[in-house]
């Protein structure tokens, strides 16, 4: 290994060195022998642009464009959900041999980016002495992405195990969870304070290297699902896995300290684990309502947002429900849910259910998520799988809920977003 | 510019200017492709770009020329060049940032290895990462030793005393790191060994070290370091 310069010449450098060159005769003169030391100066580079992104371009997609976050295999399915077809999977994130987690994904497709979120996972699939150490308490990571093409453009740090991310309607506000189950059950040494932050990040400050820090507003105990108030997103509804409660948080301003609003009289006698259990928070189409799925109590429940409590509306969903969907005209919601794994599609004013499908472990184990697009008569269905292996994203018919279509996806998908056409 | 350490040893400088290729390798040759203070790695430490370069030792990373033409690097999780070249440089030589496109250390390089003559058909290096690492049957002692002069001394130095190691963060093997892990069992002490070959730094562990795929050094031959390194 040699060490030499690399070649970072500048023209002061330049001057000084032309100045010490007039000094030289006389230095010479008075001291006999010389040693000459090679001082390089590099030519800069000429040429055509380096490193040439060679990742394939995304084809035109006309309709739904959907974007698939892979958690066990650090990639994001992109899909043209019309023509249903897989268009590409392309890895993310930092770590080239870890898994980082990818951890949802929220799109704008107006501006042409998508934000991904990494939640480093507690311990590695790896097995040895050290295999475990510590990673749950690894930073997260949030990655933009030039949507033509998926590449990386840009990446700010988070708090440790991301757990939503979402985007505000008119694109200027991005929001993530952070479901710190670590932290809600060992209260922190100095304050005893077992919240853990949402991250309120300008997806325009999202640099290649130096992004700024994100506000950071400590809002409850392992907030996981998030949904953001239309068009602009100045109110973020945070479901609080830890805390049995939901959040309302002034985006607006950062510092009020946040409302949490019960989800029922239960107390808890220990932080964890929850008698509730909110996973996630999704905002009626009207924005009039907020419905709450509570994966420990196995319900849905419902938030009037003007009066910011809940009613008395709570539907047993038999299995843990994850991120509901509801259709446009607020009639239905379809429900996916574990422990059985099935979809449900339920009445909300009701609880009536309107129809069900059970799946079994080869068409669709642990689904997370259900999602409506653009196609009126399909309901997609993200299925977790065995976290090991590859896994589908399923697209049903809204009404008989039979199989229409399947998308092969990476290992262990948990968000679909369907970026609309523009 | 001109350094006068003494009179009767005088050291003059003298300028030659040099091409963006010759920059390049410089790069490639020198530590300071990272910026930090600590870091001994160059790319040749773990890389070899051309035949002169070749000293027999087992190097952890792909061979550089034809690099620009592999699809992924990585084991698939990077397709672009510049990003495998910055995780090198992140998680083996301390560098806190990511070289840009717009870098010239960055274009200097991508000269330099835009004109590294092919080796082979472009398609991606094998890198297989085991992931389980358990415990081995003692292999050749005899092998075992050529493995640790060629893949291990060049940072570790001499067997036990370290000497001719290249940094004083590489520890002396195996007396050091035995002595860092006395609260695991003589079986899971051997382990670890097998876990820093085969991690790194990756994956639960530390450090800086990089992995070695099983397509860069066979069980077999990490049973035999194991056994030269006297852990049975």
């Amino acid at each position: 290994m040699t060490g030499r310069a690399t070649g970072r010449t500048s023209l002061g450098s330049m001057t000084r060195w032309l100045l010490s060159l007039c000094m030289l005769p006389a230095l010479v003169a008075a001291c006999p022998g010389t040693e000459t030391r090679e001082v390089p100066l590099y030519d800069p580079y000429v040429g055509p642009e380096v490193f040439p992104t060679r990742r394939a371009k995304l084809p035109a997609v006309v309709g739904d464009l959907g974007l698939v976050s892979n958690t066990g295999s650090d990639t994001i399915t992109a899909i043209d959900v019309a023509q249903g077809k897989v268009l590409a999977t392309v890895p993310v994130g930092k770590n080239p041999v870890d898994i980082d987690g990818t951890h949802h994904v929220a799109v704008d497709r107006g501006r042409g980016f998508a934000y991904a979120a990494f939640s480093y996972p507690p311990s590695t699939t790896a097995t040895g002495p050290h295999a475990s150490h510590g990673s749950s308490t690894r930073l997260g990571l949030v990655q933009k992405l030039r949507l033509e093409d998926l590449a990386v453009v840009g990446e700010v740090r988070v708090d440790p195990n991301p757990g939503d991310i979402v985007l505000s309607d008119d694109g200027k506000r991005l929001v993530v969870t952070h479901f710190d189950l670590a932290r809600a059950t060992s209260a922190d040494a100095g304050t005893g304070d077992r919240r853990a932050t949402i991250a309120l990040i300008d997806p325009e400050k999202i640099l290649a290297v130096g992004s700024p820090e994100p506000v950071k507003i400590a809002v409850c105990p392992a907030p996981h699902g998030v949904a953001l108030s239309r068009p602009t997103g100045d109110v973020a509804y945070v479901s609080c896995y830890g805390a049995d409660a939901i959040a309302v948080v002034d985006l607006t301003k950062p510092s009020a300290t946040p409302t949490l609003v019960k989800l029922g009289g239960a107390a808890q006698a220990a932080p964890l684990p929850a008698i509730y259990g909110p996973y996630s928070a999704i905002l009626s189409p009207s924005g009039a309502e907020l419905v709450v799925a509570s994966t420990e109590s196995k319900d849905v429940r419902f938030l009037d947002v003007a009066t910011r409590t809940f009613t008395n509306r709570v539907f047993d969903t038999k299995g843990a429900p994850f991120f509901p969907a509801w259709a446009p005209d607020e009639s239905v919601l379809y429900v996916p849910t574990q422990l059985p794994d099935g979809v449900r599609v339920i009445d909300p004013k009701t609880g009536q259910s309107r129809s069900e499908r059970a799946f079994t472990a080869s068409e669709c184990q642990r689904p997370h998520e259900a999602v409506l697009g653009t196609d009126p008569s399909t309901v997609w269905i993200v299925c977790e799988g065995d976290r090991k292996a590859p896994s589908v994203v399923l697209g049903l018919d809204r009404d008989t809920l039979a199989t229409r279509v399947t998308f092969p996806v990476g290992v262990y998908p948990d968000r679909l977003i369907l970026g609309r056409p523009r | 510019m001109a350094a006068l350490v003494a009179c009767g040893t005088r050291t003059e400088d003298r300028v030659t200017r040099r091409t963006a290729v010759e920059h390049g390798r410089a790069i490639y040759l020198d530590p300071r492709a990272s910026p930090s203070t600590v870091n001994r790695f160059a790319c040749v430490t773990c890389h070899v770009a051309e035949p002169r370069d070749d000293d027999g030792k087992l190097r952890p990373g792909a061979p550089l020329a034809g690099v620009l033409a592999r699809p992924t690097y990585w084991h698939g999780q990077e397709d672009d060049a510049l990003r495998a070249i910055n995780a090198c440089r992140i998680y083996f030589m301390g560098a806190q940032e990511p070289w840009s496109r717009g870098d010239e250390e960055a274009k200097a390089l991508y000269a330099y290895l835009s004109g590294l003559p092919a080796s082979g058909p472009p398609v991606a290096v094998p890198f297989t990462v085991v992931e389980s690492a358990v415990d081995l049957p003692a292999g050749d002692r005899a092998r075992g030793k050529v493995v640790f002069d060629t893949a291990c001394s060049s940072c570790h130095g001499a067997k036990r005393t370290g000497e001719g190691r290249l940094t004083e963060r590489a520890p002396k093997l195996p007396e050091q790191t035995l002595a860092e892990h006395t609260y695991l069992s003589p079986t899971d002490r051997r382990v670890v060994f097998v876990e820093k070959v085969r991690h790194g730094v990756f994956l639960g562990y530390s450090g800086t070290m990089p992995p070695f795929s099983r397509e860069v050094m066979s069980d077999a031959d990490l049973s035999a370091l194991l056994a030269y390194l006297d852990l049975y």
